[in-house]
């Protein structure tokens, strides 16, 4: 089963290649699955690539270019995978990660040093826009807001960027709101 | 990737969504609604949970379109726990099952067994999928083993295996000023555009 995707945006920010090197994938398309399924190996499951492999019905080569960032794991290979270790998407990664961070006293975001806390960071990021605003959403409201803003690869580097975004998708929100209540 | 395939025959019995009708109906009679609406940041679409709604910003272009519903109806019906993982593996299994979606495994082999490798007329065909569309599907079904997109000559994305050793010959005699060219597996079709323009290669 060949195990290379490229969604739109990814297509839209990768670099284009000649023909000629054209089998090579762009090493910054998939940082984040390759740091997930690094951490899951390395911190959760605590196993060797071979080891890991068996577990998960892969082979080893598979997980190096899983964690490479060559590859992005199928569907049936992430349930595998979560399946065998629940603890896959807990912290650094999992919801819960983003409570014990938000922004510092003065406000301001930290630096995202890796992937999990890039996430606090765009979570922060999210909080922050919310309380300046005064505005509550629900709570799925708030997860779908995350999760856009993570799509997209919004963070402190282009914080405004990700305002006007969050700002516009608040709106879009409440008017989706105010049509369910009609 | 049978999750993928599995979910996408799932919704589409759910909604018995007949040959020829779009994801709109089908979004319709599973209880989803389609909100159109300018999103901000060029998204083409937002699936809210809560309020089983997709926001849709159109892009004017039916095909994309009806993928962003497909896309945003797997993100409504995705196992919960795939949204605290990285996102772009959620948008990539997302994008995997929007493509099942448009083009059913079963009817679409069936498509390919009767009109071959033929990338324009499995488009004639399966007007509401674009050419990505067609070509992942022909991956996904294991009609081919790679498809390639390019424009100017340079790769805009790739589905599959690794390039096929005969793809550069087939893409050389495209861009030569035939409109479409078979180099033992491989197969290439100019599309147009400004400049060179765009081709798509299909590798067995």
């Amino acid at each position: 089963m060949f195990e290379r995707h490229y969604t739109s945006d990814m297509a839209k920010s990768a670099k284009p290649t000649p023909p000629a090197a054209a089998s090579k994938t762009h090493p910054s398309l998939a940082p984040a699955s390759a740091e997930w399924i690094a951490h899951v190996r390395k911190d959760v499951a605590r196993l060797s690539q071979l080891e890991f492999a068996a577990r998960v019905g892969a082979n080893r080569v598979t997980i190096s270019n899983w964690e490479s960032g060559k590859f992005i794991p199928e569907w049936d290979s992430v349930e595998r995978i979560v399946k065998a270790f629940p603890a896959a998407t807990r912290p650094p990664f999992g919801p819960q990660s983003h409570a014990a961070s938000m922004s510092d006293s003065s406000g301001k975001v930290a630096p995202a040093t890796n992937q999990g806390d890039h996430r606090n960071d765009i979570h922060a990021l999210l909080e922050e826009e919310l309380r300046r605003r005064g505005k509550a959403i629900s709570d799925d409201a708030r997860k779908a807001l995350a999760t856009a803003i993570r799509s997209r690869r919004y963070g402190p580097q282009n914080a405004d960027e990700a305002r006007d975004y969050i700002d516009g998708l608040l709106e879009v929100f409440a008017d989706a709101s105010r049509g369910e209540s009609r | 990737m049978q999750a993928a395939e599995n979910l996408a025959d799932e919704l589409l019995q759910r909604s018995r969504v007949l040959p020829g009708e779009t994801l709109r109906k089908c979004a319709e009679r599973i209880g989803v609604r389609i909100v159109e609406k300018r999103l901000p940041g060029a998204s083409l679409g937002v699936a809210i949970a809560s309020l089983r709604t997709i926001v849709l910003s159109s892009s004017g272009y039916g095909a994309r379109d009806e993928f962003t519903i497909a896309h945003e109806l797997m993100e409504l019906h995705i196992p919960g726990s795939w949204h605290d993982l990285p996102p772009e593996m959620k948008e990539s299994a997302c994008d995997r099952g929007a493509a099942a979606l448009l083009l059913p495994a079963a009817a679409f082999r069936s498509t390919v067994a009767e009109l071959g490798l033929d990338l324009p007329r499995l488009r004639r065909r399966w007007r509401h999928a674009s050419w990505g569309t067609i070509g992942r599907r022909l991956v996904d079904v294991g009609a081919a083993s790679t498809i390639a997109n390019w424009s100017d000559l340079e790769l805009a994305w790739r589905y599959g295996a690794e390039a096929h050793p005969d793809e550069e010959h087939a893409l050389a005699e495209v861009y030569a000023g035939r409109g479409r060219a078979q180099v033992g597996a491989v197969r290439a079709w100019r599309l147009g555009g400004a400049g060179l323009g765009r081709a798509v290669s299909v590798g067995r």
